[in-house]
């Protein structure tokens, strides 16, 4: 092969030769197009998509994947003005039309009005439903320049966003409509205690993600990339007798298979002490999808066309599929280290459980069963690997943990830590699925090596879920005791977990189902017997809430429950109970911060609970649920001497602005935005005047990532320090130059004063003065937690420098015909410390409660013999744009001693309460209790008798369409 | 997917187009908006080594009422029904269907023929279009032919099509004053829904009571299908027990699967409910007709 060949070329001869073996002869096509106003011509396959053409051959990279299937819009563009799925189209078919993508729209570098409004109003926060939204707007507005707010939920139907929750965005383009709407005023925007803080600024990132010119990973194109692709098991449990790559290796245009036989034996995972993943299997497979061999070809045609020549030869072995079954005797064995498929089993005992059982004059014992689901973020994993000659490399993958996926490719590849370089481009949401390494990291890496040319690895949307690392489902059994009053003295909690093939995040899930069922109530009391267990799936792990939604879930049922028994109002049962500040729960929590009763008082004021509960109608429900979570976790996930983050903050020489450098992964949730405002605020700067560069291992110092929500708390910290630092550097000089002691001088209003009051000096001044002397002007910070908790097996788990808590309230209205479940309002009051910016803060809730309605309604992984029937987009089912309830999102006063600015947690803590307040909202509606998730239309029918008893569930079948 | 070796044709005449397919037997596949087959493509449910892209024959495309006949090209978008002013008189659940079919990006590209050839159980027009009582015209290069839509299905998924062979247009009689029709459609989430139970109704009244009720089934039979039991409405208002028997008709008539989206039981049972909306709906409009 000519190795001065570009990728292109070579691409497209290859294409040539493939189709010519097949079929005689087909030739790439000249395609005239016309897009954004321009005339085109681009050489392509003739099926090309129009979204393959545009983002690879024009490199108009605005225009995303999410699904590859019509379901999620993240490919909108308009044909003529007309919206359509790009993924679907052929470029062939798109020659008479005008083609309109996201880097049209803006003007001479002005956004564009919609953009404009989905900056503004909150409307983009991982950013990568929003070109296709905007777009979609787009088309709705220039039809219908004054719709209703129906009209614009059908418009956008087609556009799922997992961020949002809609809210924001339904009213971004109604303020297009109406430009003359005053400007929201956001619930919490703070009183004058600081300038930045507390104030509601758009995110840093979202006029790059407003415009499609932010980069995610999978936009990035190196010259002479290739593309990777893994080849996965088809069968849920199968040894692999033989693998033969020859035929693919021969394939013009493969540069690289490997299999087993060419990675590094080392085993990897989460927690150290069950790293049992395989970067490539070796002899067995566990699930359906499961690696055996990765593919690097010129594109992924070729790539796709290798895989289908690989032939493997399997024994199939019997697999188990749920956790009675495998937990039953004789079961067929994953892993020989988990006799009896017991991936996990805990046994915590807190206090006299069985003296308050006696002694109770209440106790309760209920079952619940939560499902399988998916964190579904709009961006699927993707990882970009570049291999130096000199054995530097560099990975840009969308992780939500970088740090440990540095750690795992050094201790797995043996390379030192510090000739990885790991970047996290923008991101399109994690909900923690995407917080590990995963085989893309590893075999991209793998790859380049032997290639000595970048390889991007994405995953299909089906491939996210054999990948899985989704919700655990889970099976809890609630003996709770009470006194007449409702004072809850025990907890007795059982809980099995369907961990799937592999332990991921697995033992920390199982330990949080548990463990935080001692918060938000006073609980004497505790005792949890917990098992996960593995089965023939997908591995799951750490999805939003990590564990402990569905416990939630099943003791906010059950609490209703108590309350009914005992005559006690819920929210009044839940009131007598609550955790106040400073107390320390049973399994050594040390509580900080707490206004959770507030939080009780404001939700039950604000959804008019008092009037309602007791009073609608039948069909029509409100029920209350609460939460708390913790602002990151007390331990890091291997043990490590590193701070638990870290920053540098950096004065410009002219000290006009600042640079933040900070580990911390801005996966969507705003942490960048956030950043900067502390920052800003510390350095008496503008906030426009703070930028910053995060999550780049070669300028960020470490920060251990976007989980267990630590990043306000634990990276705020450190960036206040390192604030703190770059402005104690400043203040030096300035004390020099005025031959004052520096602890002196006095700052304020963004400038020094001397102790006098006689002279100032701004800090822009000051800096660029400080830079004159001293050189850069820089102040370093770093965040660990004091040691916390208990010295039992398992303490660490659940352990934070402090708790969020919140209290939800969900109105439902229920069609008892159909058994359909409709949300109409949300009620959230939270108590998240200070506010730092109120927009994101709404911003989290709403898509926290957004997505739990999704769960507590819809979604659920359905499998058959260990093989997922809707691993799509199309039926598994999230909420949509005309799904989105009103939200009330409230928050109480509250500071944090230990937090920055007294900051705490909210990127979790508002997903917890969720389904346990639906669940809760149609008990009271209908009058029965649905106690498995999710609440289908079916099952409320059921539950009100409309079906006869004994006929058999919903299948396993789907009919496409 | 491996689109790899696909030949794609986009003639720009139907005689064209039939030849084409013609010569390429049954290793050719006709593509519309394309939002059925490219997902066959990438499920490799299909493997054609020819596929002809119908979106540039004007002769499929437009909606015409000549007198009393309403002719609808295959080749016409949903996006096109749902702002037609001819279908928005004469044809309301046309309307109802095309409106909560799918998604504005779909809509946009999706065909009437595609939906009909794809002959996918949960399908939405199918219905109405049997409800209005629609024949369809089908050519290929050996000729023409039109038969009942009822005629049409064979099978989920499978109908009297020949490989070589396109719909060209349906036809339905325009409603007559006092007459009207309705679709109503039962799925989970607010968007981008397909349909659990979906039910057709066309009704002609004359004065205070029905002269004749067509009631279709959708996505609860194979294929959808004419509720029997639905003439007890004949000669009497859609109301009271007629109504309550038309309904029980529709559950009892129904031969649903279980599949993820509900079981046979649960479809069943929702039927009625879903019958009778379709059927109220009807109802009223046929009412509003009267004025
Ligand atoms: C996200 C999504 C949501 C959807 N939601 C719905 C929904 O709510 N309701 C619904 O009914 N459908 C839905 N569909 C399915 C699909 O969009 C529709 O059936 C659509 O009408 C198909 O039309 P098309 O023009 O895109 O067909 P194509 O994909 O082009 O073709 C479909 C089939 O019809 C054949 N065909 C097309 N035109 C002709 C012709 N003139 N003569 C003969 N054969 C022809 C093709 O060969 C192919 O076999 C959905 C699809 C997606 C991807
Ligand atoms: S990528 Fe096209 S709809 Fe999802
Ligand atoms: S902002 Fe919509 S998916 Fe992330």
């Amino acid at each position: 092969m000519n190795p001065e060949a570009t990728a292109a070329q070579e691409a497209a001869a290859a294409r040539r030769n493939a189709e010519a073996a097949r079929t005689g002869d087909v030739a790439d096509v000249l395609l005239r197009l016309r897009v954004n106003g321009r005339a085109l011509s681009v050489a392509v396959r003739p099926t090309a998509t129009l979204l393959s053409v545009l983002r690879d051959a024009l490199q108009l990279t605005g225009t995303k994947c999410g699904c590859g299937e019509g379901d999620c819009g993240a490919c909108t563009v308009l044909l003529d003005g007309e919206p359509v799925n790009s993924c679907l189209l052929l470029a062939a078919e798109a020659q008479d039309a005008e083609i309109t993508t996201i880097e049209g729209l803006s003007r001479n570098g002005a956004l564009h009005p919609i953009q404009q409004a989905f900056v503004e109003t909150g409307s983009i926060q991982c950013g990568f439903c929003s070109p296709g939204m905007i777009l979609a707007a787009k088309a709705l507005l220039d039809r219908n320049p004054d719709p209703s707010e129906e009209e614009i939920k059908n418009a956008l139907a087609g556009n799922l966003c997992r961020c949002t929750g809609y809210v924001r965005i339904i009213e971004a383009v109604r303020r297009v409509a109406h430009p003359e709407l005053p400007r929201r005023v956001e619930e919490g925007e703070s009183d004058d205690a600081f300038s930045v803080v507390g104030k509601s600024h758009p995110k840093k990132d979202a006029p790059d993600k407003a415009t499609g010119r932010a980069t995610y990973t999978g936009d990035i194109r190196l010259p002479g990339m290739l593309r990777g692709k893994l080849l996965g098991s088809p069968h849920p449990h199968a040894r692999v007798l033989s693998v033969d790559t020859s035929a693919a290796e021969a394939l013009p245009g493969v540069h690289a298979v490997i299999t087993a036989k060419d990675v590094p034996a080392t085993t990897y995972g989460v927690s150290p002490a069950r790293y049992d993943e395989q970067i490539l299997a070796s002899d067995r497979v566990r699930h359906v999808g499961d690696a055996i061999a990765a593919v690097a070809a010129v594109d992924d045609e070729t790539a796709e066309r290798a895989l289908e020549l690989i032939h493997v030869e399997y024994e199939i072995l019997p697999g188990v599929f749920g956790i009675e079954e495998a937990m039953a005797e004789g079961a067929p064995l994953l892993h020989d280290q988990y006799p009896g498929n017991i991936n996990t089993e805990i046994h915590h005992d807190f206090g006299d459980v069985e003296a308050a059982f006696a002694e109770a004059d209440l106790v309760r014992e209920d079952v619940f069963r939560g499902q399988r689901a998916m964190q579904m973020p709009l961006e699927p994993h993707v990882s970009l690997a570049r291999a130096d000659a000199d054995g530097r490399i560099t990975i840009w993958t969308a992780n939500q943990a970088p740090h440990y996926v540095q750690h795992q490719l050094s201790r797995v590849l043996e390379i030192p830590m510090g000739r990885i370089r790991v970047v996290k481009p923008a991101m399109g949401g994690g909900f923690g699925g995407k917080a590990e390494a995963t085989r893309l990291d590893f075999c991209s890496v793998i790859l380049a090596k032997k290639t000595g040319r970048p390889v991007l690895m994405e995953f299909s949307r089906r491939e996210t879920f054999l990948h899985g690392r989704g919700r655990h489902a889970q099976v809890i059994r609630l003996k709770t005791a009470a006194r007449k009053d409702g004072t809850l003295l025990a907890v007795h909690a059982e809980i099995l977990l369907d961990g799937g093939a592999y332990t991921s995040f697995g033992i920390i899930t199982a330990y949080y189902s548990g463990v935080m069922l001692t918060t938000p109530y006073r609980l004497p009391n505790f005792r949890f017997d917990g098992k996960r267990v593995c089965t023939n799936l997908p591995a799951c792990g750490a999805m939003r809430g990590n564990g402990t939604p569905q416990p939630r879930f099943a003791f906010e049922s059950q609490l209703d429950l108590i309350a009914a028994d005992l005559g006690i109002d819920p929210i009044e049962l839940r009131r007598r109970n609550a955790l106040r500040p400073n107390d320390v729960t049973a399994n050594d929590f040390k509580i900080t911060s707490c206004e959770f009763a507030p939080c009780l008082d404001l939700v039950e004021a604000r959804s008019g609970w008092k009037e309602k509960r007791g009073k609608l109608p039948f069909g029509k429900g409100i029920g209350i649920s609460c939460g708390c979570f913790i602002s990151g976790a007390g331990y890091p996930i291997y043990r490590s001497s590193f701070p638990h983050s870290s920053a540098i903050v950096r004065l410009s020489e002219d000290g006009s602005s600042a640079t933040v450098f900070a580990g911390a992964p801005d996966i969507g949730q705003g942490s960048d935005t956030v950043l900067c405002q502390m920052a800003a605020e510390e350095l008496g700067l503008k906030y426009e005047d703070v930028s910053i560069v995060s999550s780049d291992s070669a300028v960020t110092p470490t920060d251990l990532g976007a989980y267990a929500s630590r990043i306000t708390y634990f990276a705020g910290n450190a960036v206040h320090d390192a604030a703190a630092n770059a402005r104690r550097a400043v203040a030096e000089v300035v004390a020099e130059e005025w031959a004052v002691p520096a602890d002196a001088l006095v700052f304020r209003d963004g400038a020094f004063h001397a102790p006098d009051g006689g002279r100032r000096m701004a800090i822009q001044e000051a800096a660029a003065l400080a830079f004159g002397r001293r050189g850069p002007v820089v102040g370093k910070g770093e965040y660990s937690p004091p040691p916390l908790g208990g010295k039992f097996k398992g303490a660490a788990i659940g352990t934070s420098p402090a708790y969020s808590f919140c209290a939800q309230v969900a109105e439902v209205e229920v069609d008892t015909e159909t058994g359909t479940v409709r949300v109409t309002d949300f009620y959230d009051a939270h108590d998240c410390g200070t506010v730092i910016n109120p927009m994101t803060l709404h911003g989290q809730v709403e898509g926290s409660l957004v997505m739990g309605m999704g769960e507590s309604l819809w979604e659920e992984v359905v499998q058959k013999d260990g093989r997922i029937v809707n691993p799509n987009m199309h039926d598994y089912l999230i909420p949509t744009a005309p799904d989105a309830p009103r939200i009330h999102s409230f928050v109480v006063k509250s500071y944090d001693p230990g937090g920055p600015f007294g900051a705490k947690e909210v990127g979790e803590g508002a997903s917890l309460p969720v389904m346990g307040a639906v669940a809760n909202a149609v008990a009271n509606a209908i009058g029965v209790r649905i106690t498995e998730l999710p609440i289908t239309p079916e099952k409320v029918l059921r539950a009100l008798g409309k079906v006869p008893p004994n006929a058999e569930g919903p299948g396993t079948a789907v009919c496409r369409l | 997917m491996t689109t790899t070796g696909i030949e794609f044709h986009r003639p720009t005449s139907l005689e064209e187009a039939l030849t084409i397919l013609r010569d390429a037997g049954r290793e050719g596949i006709a593509k519309a908006g394309g939002t059925d087959v490219m997902l066959l493509l990438k499920h490799e449910a299909v493997r054609p080594r020819v596929m002809v892209g119908l979106s540039a024959l004007s002769e499929l495309k437009g909606i015409r009422r000549d007198k009393s006949v309403i002719a609808i090209g295959a080749g016409t978008t949903i996006a096109a029904l749902e702002r037609d002013a001819v279908l928005a008189e004469h044809a309301q659940g046309l309307l109802d269907a095309a409106h909560r079919m799918a998604t504005a990006q779909i809509r946009t590209v999706a065909t009437v023929g595609g939906n009909l050839a794809s002959a996918a159980a949960c399908g939405d027009l199918a219905p109405v279009l049997i409800a209005l009582d629609a024949t369809i015209h089908l050519r290929s290069a050996a000729g023409e032919r039109e038969l009942p839509l009822t005629e049409f299905f064979t099978g989920p998924r499978t109908t009297v099509l020949a490989p070589d062979e396109l719909i060209t247009r349906i036809e339905f009689p325009a409603a007559k004053k006092r007459s009207a029709s309705s679709y109503a459609k039962f799925g989970y989430r607010g968007g981008s829904q397909i349909a659990v139970v979906a039910a057709a109704a066309q009704v002609n009244r004359d004065g205070s009571v029905a002269e004749r009720v067509r009631l279709v089934m959708g996505a609860v039979a194979p294929i959808p299908f004419l509720v029997k039991g639905a003439s007890v409405l004949t000669g009497r208002p859609v109301e009271g027990a007629a109504l309550e028997a038309a309904c029980a008709a529709a559950a009892s008539e129904c031969r649903p699967i279980s599949d993820i989206r509900g079981s046979e039981a649960y479809r069943r049972t929702i039927s009625s409910v879903v019958a009778r909306q379709a059927l109220e709906s009807a109802w009223r409009r046929s009412a509003g007709h009267e004025s």
